[in-house]
C-alpha cells in the first residue's frame, strides 16, 4: 500500500491500460450502487468508464413519478406509527431506485450520522432525517453537518433534546468532533466542553428544532485555538475548518469505496483531501475522482471489500432482477447484523471483516434460501428459469458464466464451476429447484461475500 | 411397502378373498369405501355445479370485470388456458363436457383410518372416454416432463390385471367407470380388491355414518362426514387437543368454548354446502345434548343451553355486527376449572391490574357482573369532516353495547371510571408526547354521552394525513338500561339516537336458539378498504414486492371481488340435539 504512487492511484483509468468491460462495469455498480442488471451492464459497456461514472454522480435519474411514489410509500409507512416498518420501505427504495449512488451515499451517511429507531420511535422524524441525508448525500459536507446538527431525530438520539446554559450537554459536541468531523485524538476535552456551550439553547419541542435564547450561553468560548462568543453554527464552522476534517472524511470514503483494509497511508489520500478542501467540502467531485481512478479498478480495490448485509441481499436481488417481500427480507437482515434505520450505536456499523463470522455466514446462506423460497420472490416477474430463458441462457455453462459476471467480483475456481454445472444438469428435483440450489450455493461461496 | 402392488399382498388378498362369504359389488362410493372410513366428502353432481356456476349472473359479472380481463393477461393464466385448450383438443370435448362425462357419478374424497390413506373417487358414465382421456393426460404429462429434462412422472405397475400409474406410494388407476386416486399403496390395494371382489362390510354399513347421513338434504351441493372417535384416539396432538374440550386461553374460550364443548363428546360431524337463490351456505353440524350441558360452559350457552343473542341493532350502513350470549363474569370466575395454571396466573395478574384501574372495584364481580350476559359489537365506516384532522389510515368506528342490570347504581360508577381512565391515558400520553384528550359531556333526550376528543396540535387542526389517533374519540353513552362504549363520539350518538324498534330477533327453526350471530356487509367493507386504498397499495408493494401498477391492479381486483357479494354472516345455533355453525354468503342480487 505504501508503494502505490498517489499520482497513478487517482489518475483516471485509461482504456489503453485497463480495457473497459462488463466485469469492470459490474464492479463499479457493486460499489457505487447495489449491483446492476444485465441490460445495465450491456449499456455501460458501450460507454466509457468516465461517462458511466458521470451519470452515477451527476445524474438525477429518478423520475418525478417515482419520487412521488416513494413519498407516498413513506407517508403510508409513517402512518402505521411503527418505526419498525421503515426498513422495509428503504429496502424497497434500494431495490428500485435508478439513482443508485445517491442511495448508496445516503446509506453511507446514515452509518456516519448514526441514528436508531430503537430510541427515536417517531417514524416521521426518522423519515425526515433520511430525506435530509439523501438531499445532501452528494452535496456539501458543511451543509450536511449544519443541517444534521439541528435535526430532531439526531438530537433525540444523542439525548440533546434540551441543552441548558447551566448544564451544557456534552454528548452532541463530542459526537460532532469524534464521529462526525475529526476523529479521535484531534481535540481536547476542553474543546468539547466549550463547543457544548455553543449548542446551549438548542432544543427539540414537538418534534421540531427550537432555539431558546434564554438558555443560550452567549459568553466567550475557546474552541480548537479560536476564541469568541460563538453560537452553534459558528462552533460547527470552526470544526469544519480543521485540517483534520478532510483526512477523516476521505479516509472513511476510501474504506467505503476502495478497500476495507489495510488503512491507507496519508500520502495516498493526500490528493483527495486537497481536492475535497479546495472544492469547499463538496462531496460529488471527490467521489467522481475515486470512482474513475486507476486504483478503483485495480486489484487493490476489486474484491477487497466484504459485502455489507444490505449490499449482500439487495445486490443479489438487483443483479437477478428480483423482487420480494420486504418485511421478510428486513427480518432476515437482523440476523446478519445490519438493519437500516437501526444502527447498533452512535458509531454506526463497523463494517469490513466484522460482517463475517460463523454465525453471520450461516445467516447469509439462510437469508438467500429464504428469499428463494419466499412465495413473493420473483425474478424478472417470473421464475429463475424465466430469467435465464429471457437472457437466452440454455446450457449449464452459459448459466454459470452469466451468474459469475452478475454476482461475483472474482472468478469461480474451475472445480466449483464444474460442480455447479453438474448440479444444473443432473441434480435432484425439477429444473427450477436445481437452479435455485445452484444460486443458493453460489451465494454461500466465500467469493460472493466479497464486493 | 413402497412397491405399489407387491406379490405378498397379492397372496394375502387372494387368501382373504377366499374367506369372504357374500361380497357386494360396489355401485356407489359409499359401498366402495371401507367401514373404517373416518372422513368422507362428496360432490354428487359436479357437472350440475359447474353449469349452475357458469349460468349464474355473478359468473358473467366476473367475466366482464376488468380484474378478470387483466388476470387473463397474466402469463401463468395464459399458460393454464393454453394447457386446458390443448387437453380439450386432445380429448375432443370442452372441459365442461369432460366433467359431465368423466364425473357424472360424482366425486368423493375419503380418508381411511386403517390404512391411513386418502382416496379420491370419480365415477364416469363413459368408461371408454375415461380411459382414453387418462391416456392423453398421461402422455401430455410425460412429454412435458421430457421437455423440461425431468424424470418420468409416472411408474407403471400391475395388480390383479389393473394397470396403475404412480410414484412414491401414491398413484391412480381406472376400473370400468371408476377413476381412483390414492396416496398410499395399501389404500390402493384395498380399493382395488373392493372393486374386483366387492366388500362384505362397507361404509354403508356404519351405523354412525347412517345416522349422519340423515342430515344430508337434496339441496346439498356437497356433503361431508367426519367420524370423530378415531381422531380423538389418534396420534395427532392438534386433533386430540381439538377434541379435548379445553381452550388454551380466555380468548379461545370466549370465541370457541361452546364448540369445543360440543366436539368433546360428539361421535361425528357433518358439513354441507348448499345454494339457494343468491345465498351460499356452509353448515357444520355437531351432535350435542343441550340438557346434559356441563355447568362449566353455562357462561357460553346459558342455563340449560338456552342462552340466546340479543336483538341486533338495525342501523343503516353498519359494517359489521356481532351479537352473542356470553356471561363473561361467570367465565372469569370459573377460570380455575376452564384454563391451565399459566392462563390462570395471567388472568389473576390481569384481574389485579383491572381492579386497580377500576378504582378498587372487583373486575369480575362488580364490573363484568353488573352487565347482562348478552352483548353486541358493531362497527361502521367513519366519515371525517373538513374542519377536523383526517387520519392517514382510516379505521372504522366500533362500539360495544351491553345491558346494565341496575342502571341506577352502575351508570354513575361507569361514568366515573371512564373519566378516571381518560385522565390516566392523558398522563401516559403526555409522557410519550402523544395528543391529549379533552373530556366532554352531553345530555340528549335519548340519554347521556361522555366523550373524550383528541386535541390537535397547533397548525394540525385540519391535517389530511393526521396520526392514527384521530380515528378515536372514546365515548361512553347511557340510554335506559343500555351502556355503549364507542370508539368515536359520532358513532355513540348514532347508536343512541337510532330507532332500533325495527330490529328483528332472528331465530332459527323450531327450538333452535341463536347463540351467536356475526354479520358483515361486504359493500361497506369495500368502502372502508377504498378509503385506505393508497395505504393498501403501499403495503402490497412492500409485502409482495410489486411495482405500484401491479399493486394497484391487485387491490382493485380485491375491490371488484368484494363487489360481487352483498353480505356474509356466521351463526352459532343450538337445538335440543345439535350445535350448528352456519356460514351464509349472499351474492349481489341477480339482475
Amino acid at each position: 500500500m505504501h508503494d502505490i504512487d498517489p499520482g497513478w492511484a487517482w489518475s483516471p483509468v485509461e482504456e489503453s491500460q485497463q480495457p473497459w468491460t462488463r466485469q469492470l462495469a459490474a464492479h463499479l455498480y457493486r460499489r457505487a450502487g447495489f449491483s446492476a442488471t444485465s441490460e445495465t451492464l450491456d449499456e455501460a459497456a458501450n460507454k466509457s468508464a468516465a461517462e458511466v461514472v458521470a451519470e452515477l454522480v451527476d445524474g438525477r435519474t429518478e423520475s418525478e413519478e417515482y419520487l412521488a411514489q416513494m413519498k407516498q410509500l413513506g407517508r403510508t409507512v409513517v402512518a402505521t406509527g411503527n418505526v419498525e416498518n421503515l426498513p422495509a420501505w428503504w429496502m424497497y427504495r434500494f431495490l428500485t431506485t435508478t439513482d443508485m449512488l445517491r442511495e448508496k451515499m445516503t446509506l453511507f451517511w446514515h452509518g456516519h450520522f448514526a441514528t436508531s429507531g430503537d430510541k427515536v420511535t417517531d417514524p416521521q422524524l426518522m423519515v425526515d432525517q433520511n430525506e435530509l441525508l439523501r438531499r445532501n448525500s452528494l452535496g456539501n459536507f458543511g451543509t450536511l453537518v449544519a443541517e444534521i446538527s439541528r435535526n430532531p431525530a439526531m438530537l433525540i438520539y444523542l439525548d440533546s433534546v434540551t441543552n441548558r446554559k447551566a448544564h451544557p450537554n456534552e454528548n452532541f459536541a463530542r459526537e460532532v468532533m469524534e464521529l462526525f468531523a475529526l476523529g479521535e485524538g484531534r481535540y481536547t476535552e476542553d474543546d468539547i466542553r466549550e463547543l457544548s456551550r455553543c449548542f446551549t439553547g438548542w432544543e427539540i419541542r414537538n418534534g421540531r428544532y427550537r432555539f431558546n435564547r434564554y438558555q443560550h450561553d452567549s459568553g466567550r468560548k475557546s474552541i480548537l485555538g479560536q476564541e469568541g462568543p460563538f453560537d452553534g453554527d459558528e462552533g460547527v464552522a470552526i470544526v469544519l475548518d480543521q485540517p483534520a476534517l478532510p483526512d477523516f472524511i476521505i479516509g472513511k470514503l476510501y474504506q467505503f469505496f476502495i478497500a476495507d483494509e489495510p488503512a491507507p497511508p496519508a500520502e495516498l489520500l493526500a490528493p483527495l483531501t486537497i481536492e475535497f478542501r479546495e472544492n469547499g467540502l463538496n462531496i460529488a467531485p471527490v467521489l467522481k475522482r475515486i470512482l474513475s481512478s486507476q486504483l478503483f479498478y485495480s486489484p487493490h480495490s476489486v474484491a477487497r471489500k466484504v459485502r455489507s448485509p444490505v449490499e449482500f441481499s439487495v445486490g443479489f436481488l438487483r443483479a437477478l432482477e428480483g423482487s420480494t417481500d420486504q418485511y421478510a427480507l428486513t427480518s432476515g437482515l437482523s440476523e446478519l447484523g445490519q438493519v437500516p434505520f437501526f444502527p447498533p450505536n452512535v458509531k454506526g456499523w463497523d463494517g469490513g471483516r466484522t460482517w463475517i463470522n460463523s454465525s453471520t455466514l450461516l445467516a447469509r446462506s439462510n437469508l438467500i434460501q429464504s428469499i428463494l423460497k419466499n412465495k413473493n420472490t420473483r425474478f424478472s416477474n417470473g421464475t429463475l428459469s424465466d430469467l435465464f430463458d429471457k437472457h437466452r441462457l440454455n446450457s449449464s455453462q452459459e448459466i454459470i458464466d452469466w451468474l459469475e459476471t452478475m454476482l461475483l467480483a472474482v472468478s469461480l475456481p474451475e472445480t466449483v464451476r464444474l460442480q455447479l454445472q453438474s448440479k444444473i444438469d443432473s441434480g435432484s428435483g425439477n429444473r427450477e429447484e436445481r437452479l435455485k440450489e445452484v444460486v443458493h450455493l453460489i451465494c454461500g461461496l466465500p467469493e460472493y461475500q466479497l464486493s | 411397502m413402497n412397491a405399489f402392488f407387491d406379490s405378498r399382498f397379492l397372496l394375502f388378498a387372494l387368501t382373504s378373498l377366499a374367506l369372504l362369504t357374500s361380497p357386494v359389488q360396489a355401485q356407489t362410493a359409499i359401498e366402495l369405501l371401507p367401514e373404517t372410513t373416518v372422513i368422507f366428502a362428496e360432490v354428487q353432481h359436479p357437472h350440475q355445479l359447474v353449469e349452475s356456476v357458469l349460468a349464474h349472473p355473478v359468473s358473467r359479472k366476473v367475466q366482464d370485470s376488468n380484474a378478470y380481463r387483466e388476470a387473463l393477461k397474466d402469463p401463468n393464466a395464459m399458460g393454464f388456458l393454453f394447457v386446458v385448450r390443448f387437453i380439450e383438443a386432445q380429448i375432443g370435448m370442452p372441459w365442461q363436457k369432460a366433467i359431465e362425462t368423466l364425473a357424472a357419478g360424482g366425486v368423493t374424497i375419503a380418508v381411511d383410518s386403517r390404512t391411513e390413506g386418502v382416496v379420491a373417487l370419480m365415477k364416469s358414465n363413459d368408461p371408454e372416454k375415461l380411459a382414453s382421456t387418462l391416456d392423453k393426460v398421461i402422455q401430455l404429462a410425460r412429454s412435458d416432463a421430457e421437455n423440461k429434462g425431468e424424470d418420468d412422472p409416472f411408474e407403471e405397475r400391475e395388480y390383479r390385471g389393473l394397470k396403475a400409474y404412480g410414484k412414491d406410494g401414491g398413484g391412480f388407476f381406472v376400473y370400468e367407470d371408476w377413476l381412483i386416486l390414492v396416496n398410499k399403496a395399501d389404500t390402493a390395494r384395498d380399493i382395488a380388491d373392493a372393486l374386483l371382489d366387492g366388500r362384505e362390510t362397507s361404509l354403508a354399513d356404519s351405523e354412525t355414518f347412517q345416522e349422519a347421513l340423515q342430515h344430508k338434504t337434496s339441496e346439498d351441493i356437497s356433503w361431508a362426514f367426519v367420524e370423530t372417535e378415531p381422531l380423538r384416539r389418534g396420534d395427532n396432538d392438534d386433533l386430540r387437543k381439538l377434541f379435548s374440550g379445553i381452550a388454551d386461553n380466555p380468548g379461545g374460550e370466549f370465541i370457541l368454548g361452546g364448540i369445543l364443548e360440543a366436539l368433546k363428546d360428539a361421535p361425528y360431524l357433518t358439513a354441507s354446502l348448499s345454494a339457494k337463490n343468491d345465498t351460499l351456505t356452509l353448515d357444520l353440524k355437531i351432535p350435542f345434548e343441550r340438557t346434559s350441558l356441563s355447568e362449566n360452559r353455562e357462561h357460553f350457552f346459558g342455563p340449560r343451553g338456552t342462552g340466546h343473542a340479543a336483538e341486533t341493532q338495525e342501523i343503516s350502513g353498519l359494517l359489521f355486527s356481532i351479537s352473542a350470549y356470553r356471561y363473561v363474569s361467570e367465565m372469569w370466575l370459573r377460570a380455575g376449572d376452564l384454563f391451565d395454571a399459566k392462563a390462570n396466573d395471567n388472568l389473576a395478574q390481569a384481574d389485579s391490574t383491572l381492579t386497580t384501574l377500576f378504582s378498587g372495584k372487583d373486575f369480575a364481580e362488580d364490573i363484568l357482573g353488573a352487565l347482562e350476559p348478552t352483548f353486541q359489537i358493531v362497527g361502521m365506516r367513519q366519515s371525517f369532516s373538513e374542519d377536523r384532522p383526517t387520519p392517514a389510515i382510516k379505521i372504522p368506528a366500533f362500539a360495544l353495547l351491553a345491558e346494565m342490570k341496575d342502571p341506577e347504581t352502575t351508570t354513575r360508577e361507569f361514568r366515573r371510571i371512564f373519566q378516571s381512565f381518560i385522565g390516566f391515558l392523558n398522563i401516559v400520553g403526555a409522557m410519550e408526547g402523544q395528543p391529549q384528550y379533552e373530556l366532554g359531556q352531553l345530555q340528549l333526550d335519548e340519554g347521556e354521552i361522555v366523550s373524550a376528543t383528541f386535541i390537535p396540535e397547533v397548525g394540525e387542526e385540519t391535517a389530511r394525513d393526521a396520526k392514527i389517533h384521530f380515528n378515536f374519540s372514546p365515548t361512553l353513552a347511557f340510554s335506559g338500561n343500555q351502556l355503549i362504549l364507542a370508539s368515536t363520539t359520532d358513532f355513540a350518538r348514532t347508536l343512541i339516537t337510532s330507532d332500533d324498534s325495527g330490529g328483528t330477533e332472528k331465530t332459527g327453526d323450531s327450538d333452535q336458539v341463536i347463540n351467536t350471530l356475526a354479520e358483515v356487509s361486504l359493500p361497506e367493507l369495500q368502502r372502508v378498504l377504498a378509503d385506505n386504498e393508497s395505504h393498501l397499495i403501499a403495503q402490497n408493494m412492500l409485502k409482495e414486492g410489486h411495482s405500484q401498477e401491479e399493486a394497484k391492479r391487485q387491490i382493485r381486483t380485491l375491490f371488484e371481488i368484494l363487489n360481487l357479494f352483498e353480505e356474509a354472516s356466521l351463526q352459532l345455533l343450538t337445538d335440543e340435539h345439535h350445535v350448528d355453525l352456519k356460514l351464509d354468503v349472499v351474492l349481489q342480487p341477480s339482475e
